[in-house]
């Protein structure tokens, strides 16, 4: 834990922040809430919605309901930093072909964004994605260490949190009534922070702060092993676990799509009628049946292979490919599953599995 | 063992010398098909076992109003002709030598019957005979599966 | 746009000539100073259509131009192959692991090809031809669905014609006039008397290339010597749309060309 200077602010200081942030041509992504769900977007202030609000999470379950003094209540919600770092939909380059040549225009450089209550978890999402689809090298992390564990959160078994680790430029930790302590991690936070009203934290609300953080540690709904997680599932390609998932998968994507560190994208082109071609990149997933298509027909046909290919993507190849699991527990795969598929439950049936073998 | 290049052939590697004798004392004839000859035709008596030395032979079968249709080659160390083990003892399909093609010929009644009187000659006979049709199978298999029409 | 994306970024070149070798097959001659290595591809774009990643199938050593060989299978391919000398096309790469063309000198090499996957390997064959000394004896088998199917069946001829190679073409169905040997493309391994020091490359669909490395083992061919071409869907080439993973290997730039001892665990699981 940093010893740098914390500060004791409320709501009021976030906004500053933002407001200091924008200022500096930051575009500011932060939580705010839409059709009931706690969403990433952009901001010009701290969503009030969210005030007295947590969100609650379970396999296949979201709500929010009341949580009097909260502000970054509960665990993340389903979107996550790789929306901007690698949109959803986006150009690579277009083209059209001028007296015979092909002229190339090349979108808009990508400017840097300052995340405003990015969770743990997702900091570490954002440095492994980042292996792959590189963030802006600016981006300014201003870090919501989380006071309350969710059902469906591991972080502290994958070693990515609660507690705010490397990356943050500022860190914020709730008191629980309605105030934040804030201290900074970096020059750039500290520059920050120099300009945000506050009064210097006492020495109990600092030891509250931990205390809070150190209770969501030791209530994690969900625990995994990820070294024996790493050697178990990738050495077990034929068990019979793979079978029984594919009994209740849907193939449906969704936990492609909110895992913060699913990286697959497809590459296409288009040509409109004036004979301009565009590369798009869009999000892609193993689980789709088109995925692994060679020789007109699909490699992974079986909802098996293609849950065994996610799983162990995530929890063993991560390894080899990168030197990092791909996983940070943050849970979002189990809690937007529609038949609530447990990733760590079914990777803990596996290294029993091994272990009786 | 008088014969040398018998025992050499590729299809009895591995045979004891006893039994290298009884499968010399079953052979006819060294036998030498011009390019273009036929070496068995569809239903004739099957009552040789030629082991090729040298040169090509096609596997063929006719219908009417096309050309053969060749759906195998044989070469040098293989086995043509196994019709001669079961009844009714005629050829199944017609052999053609593509090139000049030369081989050990075996009477196959006194192969049939060195078979059963010595039962272990028998045995490893009949044996290596099952391999090379097991071969001859998974070949056929990998043809008709057309693998390189994706 | 992200330097990721800068990876995506095609230089467009020009056709300068096409050579059809079979009735779905052609092969383009592309204007580009890019050295390459055998076995490696580029990733070509069809103006409008999309990008496919293609082997390349000439001289590694001929400057200004390469030749890609390519298949008519879909979309892309079909504009790939319809495009005449003079066409616009996007060329970006090479990429991938080639083939150990340093461990092949003073070897006896045996290659093996299935249809198509003869273009891969001959960029090997035609270094092999051009630099005979460097090498010991080489072995071609390649096999075709029917005699018409068989790719670049003049360089087949004058390979053959050569002394330091053997080759030996096989179809699985014979037409009316080959004379030529019908079955399966490793039935020449023993009549060409592979030397089980060789060092063996293979190239094509997977259920041959499994049955091949089985007949090459029993040959007393190390599987460290063993070289395959893999191949998955590869949409980007450079490993950030994740298709082309096979276990952890990704097919585009930790292969396709793997050796045995690699690919023998990957393709022995159903469905990796």
């Amino acid at each position: 834990m940093s010893t740098e200077r914390s500060l004791t602010v409320e709501l009021p200081a976030l906004n500053s922040l933002v407001d200091l942030l924008r200022s500096h041509d930051y575009a500011v992504v932060g939580p705010t809430m839409r059709d009931g769900v706690v969403v990433l977007d952009l901001l010009e202030r701290f969503d009030e919605q969210l005030v007295g609000v947590e969100s609650v999470s379970g396999p296949g379950q979201y709500r929010t309901q009341e949580k009097v003094g909260a502000l970054f209540g509960g665990p993340v919600g389903p979107v996550s930093p790789k929306r901007w770092m690698s949109p959803p939909r986006s150009v690579a380059w277009s083209a059209r072909i001028e007296d015979g040549r092909v002229e190339v225009t090349n979108p808009a450089r990508v400017s840097p964004l300052a995340y405003l209550g990015i969770r743990p978890c997702d900091v570490a999402a954002k440095a492994i994605f980042g292996k792959v689809w590189p963030g802006h090298p600016d981006d300014v992390l201003i870090v919501a260490e989380c006071t309350t564990a969710g059902e469906t959160c591991f972080c502290s078994s994958m070693g990515t949190g609660p507690s705010a680790a490397e990356g943050a430029d500022i860190i914020l930790t709730e008191l629980g009534d309605g105030r934040l302590l804030v201290r900074s991690e970096s020059d750039r936070g500290a520059v920050l922070l120099a300009k945000v009203d506050g009064v210097a934290s006492s020495a109990d609300e600092i030891e509250s702060g931990r205390a809070r953080v150190r209770a969501a540690a030791e209530s994690m709904g969900r625990s995994l092993d990820p070294q024996a997680a790493r050697e178990a599932l990738g050495a077990m390609p034929d068990s019979a676990v793979w079978d029984s998932v594919a009994k209740r998968c849907l193939a449906c994507t969704n936990c492609t799509m909110v895992c913060p560190t699913c990286f697959c994208t497809s590459i296409s082109d288009t040509a409109d009628l004036a004979g301009e071609t565009e590369r798009t990149i869009r999000w892609d997933s193993c689980f789709t049946p088109g995925f692994s298509e060679v020789h007109g027909g699909a490699h992974r046909a079986s909802v098996a292979a293609r849950y065994r290919h996610w799983a162990t993507h995530k929890l063993t190849s991560w390894w080899d490919q990168f030197g990092t699991a791909g996983c940070v527990g943050c849970g979002r795969c189990i809690t937007w599953c529609p038949v609530g598929i447990d990733i760590t439950e079914e990777a803990n049936r596996i290294i029993k599995e091994v272990s009786h073998a | 063992m008088r014969d040398t290049a018998l025992a050499s052939h590729a299809f009895l590697e591995g045979f004891e010398e006893g039994h290298l004798e009884i499968i010399e004392d079953c052979v006819a004839g060294r036998s030498v098909w011009k390019q273009g000859e036929m070496m068995l035709l569809r239903g004739g008596a099957a009552d040789t076992c030629h082991l090729i030395v040298d040169g090509r032979v096609a596997i063929e079968i006719r219908s009417p109003g096309s050309a053969p249709r060749v759906f195998q080659t044989l070469q040098g160390g293989d086995v043509l002709g196994w019709s001669w083990m079961f009844e009714p003892r005629l050829w199944t399909f017609d052999a053609r030598a593509v090139a000049e093609t030369t081989a050990f010929t075996l009477d196959a009644i006194l192969l049939r019957k060195a078979m059963e009187d010595d039962c272990e000659f028998g045995l490893r006979f009949g044996i290596r005979m099952t391999q090379a049709v097991v071969n001859r199978l998974k070949a056929a298999r990998l043809q008709v599966l057309d693998v390189y029409n994706r | 746009m992200s330097t990721t994306a800068e990876k995506l970024l095609t230089t467009w070149s020009r056709v300068v000539a096409t050579r059809r070798e079979t009735a779905d097959t052609v092969t383009l001659t592309v204007e580009s100073d890019q050295p390459f290595q055998p076995g490696q591809f580029d990733m070509l774009t069809a103006f409008g259509i999309g990008e496919s990643p293609v082997s390349h199938s000439g001289h590694p050593r001929i400057d200004g131009v390469h030749e890609h060989t390519i298949r008519d299978v879909g979309a892309v391919t079909k504009a790939l192959t319809a495009l005449q000398p003079g066409g616009t096309i996007g060329v970006r790469g090479p990429y991938g692991r080639g083939w150990p063309m340093a461990d092949l000198v003073g070897n006896n090499i045996v290659v093996i090809a299935g249809g198509i996957g003869l273009a891969p390997l001959r960029p090997v064959m035609l270094a092999l031809e051009s630099d005979p000394g460097s090498y010991g004896r080489a072995v071609l088998l390649a096999g075709a669905r029917t005699p018409s199917d068989i790719p670049f069946a003049s360089d087949l001829a004058r390979w053959d014609a050569s002394s330091a190679i053997d080759a030996f073409v096989t179809v699985d169905q014979a037409d009316e006039k080959w004379e030529g040997p019908v079955g399966v493309v490793t039935r020449s391994l023993r009549p060409a008397q592979v030397d089980p020091g060789s060092i063996a490359l293979m190239c094509g669909p997977e259920i041959m290339t499994r049955f091949a490395a089985a007949d090459l083992l029993a040959l007393g061919l190390s599987p460290d010597r063993i070289f395959v071409s893999l191949e998955r869907n590869m949409e980007c080439g450079v490993g950030l749309c994740g298709h082309c993973q096979l276990g952890s290997l990704f097919v585009c730039w930790q292969g396709p060309v793997v050796p045995w001892t690699v690919a023998a665990d990957l393709v022995r699981v159903p469905e990796l």
